[in-house]
């Protein structure tokens, strides 16, 4: 019998992204390149595991927007061509590395994992929720949600009506996509308020994430610090990030991604190869992107880099499983020890750090999965909503305002590069309430029009424009995304207040921003 | 006081900050001031604000306690804000009776200096949510 529990959560996500207006997008390959790296793989992986009956628990979150996009009819077709030209580009670069045998052995093993991804994301029939849900009712993979748009609640939470659409849409888009409620929720970048809990017991959810300091912050203090949940005044559960577990993972110098055998992620052929032989796989207009083929391992910190060896990377993955998991062993038995129950530790990440950014994560996750289930002596797997099927009875406290961002609060979303967008978020979320209240029995048109304002109001609360302007990495196209659906809203709301709605601007706008299809602004209604 | 006047929104940054925007419809006197309340401590101070700024980020660490504070701004008399929950400085020194009861109670982690140090770690090193995925996605040249 286990002596505790891990609980791996896999946070995926990616901003609505998707632009019909034009025929290749370079903020597309966000979800092309996560496709290919992450999702593919990490669905990959879960599959072959329950085909094998090997028990294992994870939780995943897939947010609204990445469910929105891998369920879109027109991105699956542009992913299509996109994993045909890196097919081609890899095929292209078996004959031009032949005299390389190290690089060439590297170009065949791409393509071969090129060539799967198509074939898994075809057999899916073009749309991964498919696998997911297969997964989510096979009952390896508990589905959690996550905000409607990813918008950063505690920024919000002086107009609940806002808060409330963002959880209730979400649970709604959860349920369209995947046939039932979730049990549990992601909270935007863990952002949370006290009284936001109210808003996620209303939709029916059970537990949420904090980062470690929200709950060892909590009041009164939780007598079983971050190793069991503790239930807030609504009585939804929350767990807390094992910042150990955490560490071991992210940490940029003391992380297994950053050991010198794994791949290399800024060396890619899209960077280094002129532009006479990548010209046409990189963007359109000349500019370079990564193309997913790097061909060299970190090796250390100078410019000096040995190429990858993809069978040394593989057995590296396997012992820092076995680390991870012995390190995980001892944390349980000291902790066990001290407790009158088993405890949890929660290692929640980001599902994009895994093949996109750490190229051997997914084979990390495998090889930890398989020896926990061939030893679950002391360290078992399992998920938020299992373990309170296990543990009903928790300690009543409230969290801080908190988030798992720098420094721990707001200020990764609201300093002196992005607090603009507030005054124009907030007006716009009160113009929202305003016009639900005043057109409650509207139909036809108008109901299109006050649908589409509210999809556009969601779109621009996204944190993730908050996010990029802070980090700076593409703030032109993040302040773009934020005054387009802002000024897509002020448009449809004049005309809704003139009753005068335009069609022909309206349909170009459902076209283009096509999320949520069965949204009902009546959510934004006192 | 009357809405259309103007608003004034008050946002939590972290602990140590609060940050305020304001819309006001009337030119803004020279002697016009936003005044900060700290309502769990019943303590209140005012700073000056021009027409130009509409906004401001206020320091608030200097606190009596360490517990989380409702912070309040306003605009006198034009506009009061909405009430913030702003985090504490440090764990909650308010124990649970009913679950200090238990058999073992989890003594490691309900020691203050465990937390601090466990609050300090994710601070100082920023162990939390990295920048470099999403932003990883963004790297072009």
């Amino acid at each position: 019998m286990e002596k505790g529990y891990i609980a791996l959560i896999l946070h995926c996500h990616l901003p609505f992204v998707r632009h019909p207006e034009h025929a290749e997008f370079l903020e597309e390959r966000w979800l092309f390149e996560a496709i290919t790296e992450s999702y593919i793989p990490l669905i990959d992986l879960f599959t072959r595991l329950c085909n094998e009956e090997i028990s294992y628990k994870v939780t995943l979150s897939v947010t609204p927007p990445l469910a929105a996009m891998l369920s879109d009819p027109l991105l699956q077709s542009r992913y299509l061509l996109h994993i045909e030209k890196l097919i081609e580009l890899a095929e292209k670069e078996i004959v031009r590395t032949q005299k390389e045998p190290e690089i060439n052995l590297l170009a065949k093993f791409y393509l071969n994992e090129f060539v799967k991804a198509k074939a898994i994301f075809e057999h899916c029939g073009r749309n991964l929720l498919t696998a997911l849900r297969a997964l989510q009712d096979e009952g390896s993979i508990e589905l959690i949600t996550c905000g409607a748009t990813h918008g950063y609640l505690p920024l919000m939470a002086h107009i609940p009506n806002a808060v409330r659409a963002q959880v209730t849409v979400a649970c709604e888009e959860h349920r369209r996509h995947f046939g039932r409620g979730p049990s549990g929720i992601w909270l935007p970048e863990c952002g949370f308020y006290p009284g936001v809990d109210r808003f996620l017991e209303d939709a029916g959810l059970r537990y949420f994430i904090l980062d470690a300091h929200g709950l060892l912050n909590a009041a009164p203090r939780p007598v079983y610090g971050l190793h069991a949940p503790i239930y807030c005044p609504s009585h939804v559960a929350a767990f807390a990030r094992d910042p150990e577990a955490s560490k071991q993972v992210w940490s940029a110098d003391e992380g297994y991604p950053g050991d010198l055998d794994y791949r290399d992620f800024y060396r890619d052929i899209g960077f280094e190869l002129p532009l006479e032989t990548i010209g046409s796989y990189i963007h359109p207009d000349q500019i370079r992107v990564h193309t997913g083929l790097k061909y060299y391992r970190i090796t250390g910190k100078t410019e000096h880099k040995e190429t990858y060896n993809r069978s040394a990377a593989e057995e590296k993955a396997k012992m820092h499983a076995e680390n991870f998991i012995s390190n995980r062993e001892q944390q349980v038995l000291s902790l066990s020890a001290g407790m009158d129950r088993k405890p949890i530790l929660v290692a929640p990440y980001d599902a994009e750090l895994f093949g996109h950014w750490w190229f051997e994560g997914p084979l990390w996750i495998e090889a930890l999965i398989r020896q926990l289930a061939a030893n679950p002596k002391v360290l078992k797997l399992t998920t938020p909503g299992r373990y309170l099927r296990e543990y009903p009875k928790n300690q009543v406290a409230t969290p801080p305002t908190c988030s798992w961002g720098y420094k721990g609060y707001n200020e990764f979303w609201l300093n002196r590069e992005n607090d603009w967008i507030y005054p124009l978020l907030h007006k716009a979320a009160y113009q929202m309430i305003r016009m639900a209240n005043e057109f409650n029995q509207s139909s036809g048109l108008l109901m299109r029009a006050l649908n589409q304002s509210a999809r556009e109001l969601l779109l621009a609360q996204s944190s993730d424009w908050a996010f990029i302007m802070k980090t700076g990495t593409s703030p032109p196209y993040a302040v773009a995304r934020t005054k387009l659906h802002l000024e897509r809203f002020d448009r449809l709301s004049e005309e809704i207040w003139r009753n005068e709605v335009n069609e022909l601007y309206l349909k170009d706008v459902e076209e283009k921003d096509n999320i949520f299809p069965e949204i009902n602004y009546r959510v934004y209604a006192d | 006081m009357n809405a259309a006047q103007g608003e004034v929104v008050a946002m939590g940054v972290d602990p140590y900050t609060l940050y305020s925007y304001w819309e006001i419809n009337q030119p803004i006197s020279q002697d016009m001031r936003l005044t900060i309340y700290n309502r769990t401590e019943n303590i209140s101070w005012e700073i000056p604000i021009s027409q130009q700024t509409g906004s401001l980020y206020v320091e608030i660490g200097d606190r009596r306690g360490e517990g989380a504070c409702d912070f309040q701004v306003a605009i006198m008399p034009i506009a009061v804000s909405n009430i913030i929950s702003v985090p504490p400085l440090a764990p909650s020194n308010c124990l649970d009776q009913e679950w200090c009861n238990h058999k073992e109670p989890y003594r490691k982690a309900a020691s203050k200096e465990y937390e601090e140090i466990a609050v300090h770690d994710l601070v100082a090193e920023g162990a939390t949510c990295p920048a470099s995925v999403l932003s990883s996605f963004c790297l072009v040249r």
